[in-house]
């Protein structure tokens, strides 16, 4: 046997305390530099700007008294509404295949299902104008089937084209965040109600559907905040078409230089999605993100 | 469940079943088509007008134009990641390992950059920092982008780190090291890392590719002579021909699908979250 010697290091103190105690607090300081430096004062002075108006709560209310801010608030929300609908409905039934049948290339099956989680909003936008614009695919099939012109079918620079470029990035996420708790659930139980006679849809509606209602709440969470935030996409889509919110604080503070306007507008749409987001942790406990 | 083939009992087909089939076939489709006109277009331009034979003009002309804002996002990716886990993985650490007053709130507030949106920041970020301050004088330089880059992404790897911490036995890991003389910095360098460094690379990798795609805060902050590959990526959507833009698109995606590939190889999770669009 080789006997080891072990020396115990002297501990390093500083007023009584121990260094070793003191590290990862110390180490920790470039994180909350970070924060504090680029996101809290930034953000702080955001706020602080949004209040500069003529009248008290100025900019507030203009984004509910001026029609074209109103309408673009209610938009944001339409939009967003309506994909993360469409989204939950069409990724439960991706993401019971997923959890549910085995095959192979599932893995290839998964990865096509999430790589375009992590494509940037101008990418999708490009995706859709390839199959939805004018010298898309679509269009083209549709003039060539019909003998009327592309235009006719292309319908991308639309309200439709920013609900297909939404679906596209919100699908894949609220696919894969829900894959895992279907997973979890007992298929004894859901084969025992088959057995009594349950139909398919009502084991689903009774017996699957409360086991996996947290997972479905966390996607409704995670879709209709992207969708409220998201911006590259409808940049390139919709810009000039359709009124959002987003597009509406780019326009005020790129095309009418009026940054206190826009400031009030960005801090109603960070209200909204924080509040979603961090309502769902009050609510349920878990995180949106894992 | 006991499902049998389609075709093997046509008399009493499911119709629910087909449907369901025929619902997750389409979803496919959606996802996938785009994908395949991209790269289609890629190399024979706009369908419009008969077909061409294909070429690989369009891909020289994306590369040639835009060979800069490939770079620079690469290089800007990798100082991104490099910050993130310097910065992010003491600090994810710190908030697993340690009791302290409002350890839940800052916990919470780590994941803030995800939730607020990217505009948001983006604006807020050029409004306080595109102007010299405290004798900072950050506005327009590649720098900025990189600090927009780190908010954006750090959340990422500071949630795969606190996760991997939580799957492990760090207490006992640590208690046996630090019984055995090592000080704090040694067990978290020798014993801790090891044993985490598998969720800290997929994290890095998820980190890197939301860094090339990040467009919302760049787009406020970048400047002509520091153009990232998004930002080029818009200016090639509106101004260059399909063909090029195609080809643009084309090496994003296979840029971003070579990266997701290696994070499916390592990490059994895969890739589940998503930043901002």
């Amino acid at each position: 046997m080789i006997e080891r010697v072990i020396t115990i290091p002297e501990q390093v103190t500083v007023r009584g305390k121990r260094v070793d105690d003191l590290l990862p607090w110390i180490l920790s300081v470039p994180f909350a530099l970070l924060f504090v430096l680029f996101l809290g004062i930034p953000l702080y002075r955001l706020f602080e700007l949004s209040f500069q108006s003529e009248t008290f709560l100025g900019h507030y209310v203009n984004i509910f008294a001026v029609g074209r801010y109103r309408n673009a608030l209610f938009m944001s929300f339409a939009i967003s509404i309506l994909v993360t609908a469409v989204s939950i409905v069409l990724g439960l039934f991706m993401a019971y295949f997923l959890a549910r049948r085995e095959f192979t290339g599932k893995r290839l099956v998964v990865a096509i299902i999430s790589f375009p989680i992590s494509f940037p909003g101008v990418l999708v936008a490009w995706a859709m104008i390839v199959v939805l614009g004018r010298t898309g695919v679509l269009p083209q099939f549709l003039a060539f089937l019909s003998g009327e012109s592309a235009s006719t079918f292309a319908i991308v620079f639309s309200f439709w084209g920013l609900v297909a470029g939404y679906t596209y990035f919100t699908l894949p996420r609220v696919t894969m965040s829900m894959v895992s708790s279907i997973e979890k659930v007992d298929q004894n139980i859901e084969e025992a109600a088959r057995s009594l006679g349950a139909s398919r849809l009502q084991t689903f509606r009774h017996v699957t559907l409360p086991v996996i209602a947290p997972a479905i709440a966390s996607a409704v969470t995670l879709a209709f905040s992207v969708c409220m935030a998201a911006f590259g996409t409808a940049l390139l889509i919709a810009s000039g078409v359709v009124d959002i919110l987003p597009l509406m604080i780019f326009n005020v503070i790129m095309g009418q230089q009026d940054y206190a306007a826009g400031a009030a507008m960005a801090v109603v749409l960070t209200i909204i999605t924080v509040s979603v987001i961090y309502g769902y942790r009050r609510k349920f406990g878990g995180s949106v993100y894992a | 469940m006991p499902e049998s083939g389609l075709g093997s009992r046509l008399p009493d087909l499911d119709y629910g079943l087909f449907a369901f089939y025929l619902v997750c076939v389409a979803v496919l489709t959606f996802i996938l088509l785009p994908v395949f006109v991209v790269f289609f277009y890629s190399f024979f331009g706009s369908a419009v007008g008969g077909l061409s034979r294909p070429t690989l003009e369009f891909y020289e002309g994306a590369i040639s134009n835009n060979l800069d804002a490939i770079i620079l996002s690469i290089q800007i990716a990798v100082i991104t990641v490099i910050v993130d886990i310097i910065v992010g993985v003491p600090a994810a650490y710190t908030l697993v390992r340690y009791e302290f007053p409002f350890k839940r709130l800052l916990t919470e507030l780590t994941i803030l950059p995800m939730a607020i949106p990217g505009i948001v920041i983006g604006v807020a970020i050029v409004r306080s920092w595109g102007a010299p301050r405290f004798g900072i004088d950050i506005g327009g330089t590649v720098e900025i982008i990189i600090i927009g880059h780190i908010l954006f992404t750090i959340p990422f790897v500071i949630q795969v780190t606190m996760a991997t911490l939580e799957s492990i036995d760090y207490r006992r890991l640590e208690e046996s090291a630090r019984s055995l003389g090592a000080g704090w910095l040694r067990t978290f360098v020798y014993v801790i890392i090891p044993n985490i460094y598998s969720g800290i690379i997929a994290g890095s990798i998820m980190a890197f590719a939301l860094s090339l795609g990040e467009f919302n805060i760049s787009f406020f902050v970048y400047t002509p002579q520091n153009t990232t590959l998004p930002i080029a990526l818009f200016g090639g959507f509106r101004t260059a021909t399909v063909g090029e833009a195609s080809a643009l698109a084309s090496i994003f995606i296979l840029l971003i699908v070579g990266l997701l590939l290696i994070v499916q190889l390592i990490s059994d999770e895969g890739v589940k979250l998503g930043g901002n669009v």
